[in-house]
């Protein structure tokens, strides 16, 4: 769907074609807003926004200025919308008027006090919904107020009206960050793209007690929508490129690699630029692959000898370089790093290559490739396809972790048998109770793990905290062998069933840590920690779905004796056998589970 | 012109252009309430290439005032 007429009555009328006959594809989803001005003009942005990112989105917007009243009462407009998403977006011009308006008479304490009541007002707010709601929370931060309170001096002042602002925003990150389930939706920044000046509208302020202009307007319509995508469907795990007018400018079969266009001058000071922002993609965790229609050779000449090359050959996780079909060479990258098409985004400089992936792989994020060099690095965060909310540590060691996993596979190659292999890995399992230090992370994996995915559930935090609560046992796995450390990869919960019965609700493992007998030192840490319980059976769940055919026979690989006739559900006495850990893997400190466990 | 400006109505409030005529206003056109009315005023003011000032917003209340207003600014009518 392309972007509408950058107008209301293009949005309008777009937003009701969408509520009129959705397409059929959308996943709903209920939004709710509480801000302290006008929001409901957003209503067609965000409905527009949300559709051309797979999302049908029904906003509520709570009345004018009633964060609290909506917020603390349970029996709220708010919590009766049973909201999945709940935006919260104030001014600081609207929280703290004096400060902004008088901010000379403030000495430095009495900003800390201005900033601790906004923290303390936010805490009860983030509180209140995770006390009467399962939502998720996306905090708006604040951006500068328009008017610089000091003028030309305020930039030296101590403390400056910019860094006050900076601190609120710091807050509230900082609650998103200790709290499961809250984000901070960057309005900050978003304004800052805009500039100040034609962010602010005083005219619809005063008018409408709405302070954003029409071009704000649709910035945070997109901004939520992106936020939504983002919360809603797994980011893309690995960008697949093109070389020749993708990596560098020119055609390397024609130019020759002294002839392409990368380094000093334009364009080719451009095409460096998107090659740092590849870079700084892999920082991320996010893999690269390379499909290109080219001679491997010469390809790889320029890799080893060109001086302005900024990607390095062992930057790409996987390669694809020959005269064939790039659908197949795409099939072949999601092969080679055990992901699914469907995690792959395409960049290519060619519409034909582009529009032939979009009809032979509908599942690929392909991203629309600008003519213009100026514009491909913006265009690749735009597509917003690998837009998560919040970076693990684990993001950023995935990169190298595929790395290491090449490593693995030469170890691979040298071991006699599949036992010699696992033994050489001397692979450590550590399992855990999941607590608020983990619930972030465990909550990603859960979102994203499609493959080793026994019931494929996507709980939120406040989900997994309510089962937590209710006597069920939550472990999360971490793992690491002589090639580096995983981080958090493996995730366990279980309920208890009827007749001593355990009912598995999840059990998942990340890709990356198959293949090791890993999920079988989880199972074993389960079934130790539900006997511990006096737990006497795992009744275990297998929910087939187009993704998780790995884990299709780990409950008959381990002991479980099938319950139907069709696979679906499965048990496990708990006898003797079913709490050792498989051989080759050391299960670290089991005790801690009980110790620290609920 | 005439037909931009109902059309602008029609595609704000949702309702098919042939409902829209000069005298069309807040209270003829269902739909056409507060919000719709600043959101017909910013598509206007893409439009036409113009900014209305605040006091002049109050005036736009049917598309024959509209019409007026735009002409004052220079728009071309008819």
């Amino acid at each position: 769907m392309n972007a509408p007429e950058a107008t209301p009555a293009g949005y309008r009328e777009a937003a009701r074609g969408i509520r009129a006959d959705p397409p059929r594809d959308l996943k709903a989803l209920r939004l709710a807003v509480l801000s302290t001005f006008t929001a409901s003009p957003l209503e067609p942005y965000v409905v527009v926004e949300s559709a051309r990112r797979g999302l049908l989105v029904e906003p509520w917007f709570g009345p004018y200025d009633q964060l609290e009243p909506q917020a603390l009462d349970g029996g709220s407009a708010l919590y009766a919308t049973a909201p999945d998403v709940i935006v919260i977006a104030a001014r600081l011009e609207d929280l703290l008027p004096d400060l902004c308006w008088r901010f000379a008479s403030f000495g430095p304490e009495a900003i800390d006090d201005e900033l601790a009541r906004v923290a303390a007002r936010y805490e009860s707010l983030v509180t209140a919904v995770r006390r009467h709601s399962a939502a998720t929370v996306l905090l708006a931060n604040f951006t500068e107020p328009a008017q610089a309170p000091l003028g030309l001096a305020g930039a030296l002042h101590e403390p400056s009206p910019a860094g006050v602002v900076e601190r609120a925003n710091s807050a509230l990150a900082a609650l998103a960050r200790r709290t499961a389930g809250v984000y901070v939706l960057d309005l900050a920044r978003a304004a800052l793209e805009l500039g100040l000046d034609r962010w602010n509208d005083p005219k619809l302020a005063y008018v409408a007690r709405l302070p954003w202009s029409l071009a704000a307007q649709i910035e945070v319509g997109r901004r939520v929508a992106r936020h939504l995508r983002a919360l809603t469907f797994p980011a893309c795990k690995c960008l697949v490129v093109d070389l020749d007018g993708t990596l560098w400018g020119g055609v390397l079969g024609e130019d020759g690699p002294e002839g392409i266009a990368l380094g000093h001058e334009y364009p080719g000071l451009a095409y460096g630029d998107f090659q740092r922002a590849l870079a700084g993609l892999r920082a991320r965790g996010i893999l690269l692959a390379v499909a290109s229609k080219n001679d491997g050779a010469i390809v790889r000449e320029v890799f080893d000898t060109h001086p302005d090359m900024v990607l390095r050959w062992e930057d790409f996780a996987a390669v694809q370089i020959h005269w064939e079909d790039k659908a197949a060479s795409l099939r072949a990258i999601a092969r080679a790093l055990g992901i699914g098409t469907d995690a792959l985004a395409f960049y290519d400089d060619s519409p034909v290559e582009r529009d032939w992936i979009r009809g032979q792989l509908p599942e690929v994020s392909v991203i629309d490739v600008p003519e213009s060099p100026l514009e491909r690095v913006s265009a690749l965060a735009d597509s917003g396809v690998f837009d998560q909310l919040r970076l693990s540590d684990d993001d950023r060691r995935r990169a190298d972790a595929y790395r290491e996993d090449e490593d693995r596979e030469r170890l691979r190659a040298l071991a006699i048998t599949p036992e010699d292999f696992w033994r050489g890995l001397g692979t450590t399992v550590r399992v855990g109770p999941l607590d608020a230090d983990t619930l972030p992370r465990v909550t990603q994996l859960m979102a994203k793990t499609n493959q080793f995915n026994v019931t494929t559930r996507r709980h939120t935090a406040a989900e997994i905290e309510a089962m937590l609560a209710a006597g069920g046992v939550g472990l999360w796995l971490r793992a690491r062998d002589r090639y580096g450390d995983y981080g958090l990869v493996g995730v366990a919960l279980a309920l208890p069933d009827t007749g001593g019965s355990w009912r598995i609700d999840s059990f998942l493992l990340s890709c990356r840590a198959l293949g090791r007998q890993v999920e079988g030192a989880l199972l074993a840490a389960l079934a130790r920690e539900v006997a511990g319980r006096g737990g006497g059976a795992l009744i275990g769940e297998f929910v087939a779905t187009a993704r998780n055919q790995p884990a299709a026979r780990f409950f008959a690989e381990h002991r479980f004796a099938p319950l139907d006739g069709d696979g679906r559900l499965w048990r496990l006495p708990l006898d003797a056998a079913s709490l050792e850990p498989p051989p080759f893997v050391t299960l670290e400190s089991p005790h801690e589970v009980s110790a620290g466990g609920r | 012109m005439a037909d931009r400006v109902r059309g602008l109505v029609a595609r704000v409030v949702g309702a098919p252009i042939e409902t829209i005529d000069d005298e069309s206003g807040p209270d003829t056109v269902p739909g056409w309430d507060s919000f719709s009315h600043i959101d017909l005023a910013l598509s206007l003011e893409v439009e036409f290439g113009v900014s209305f000032a605040p006091e002049e917003l109050m005036d736009l209340v049917s598309v024959r005032l509209i019409k007026l207003v735009l002409q004052e600014k220079g728009v071309t009518v008819e």
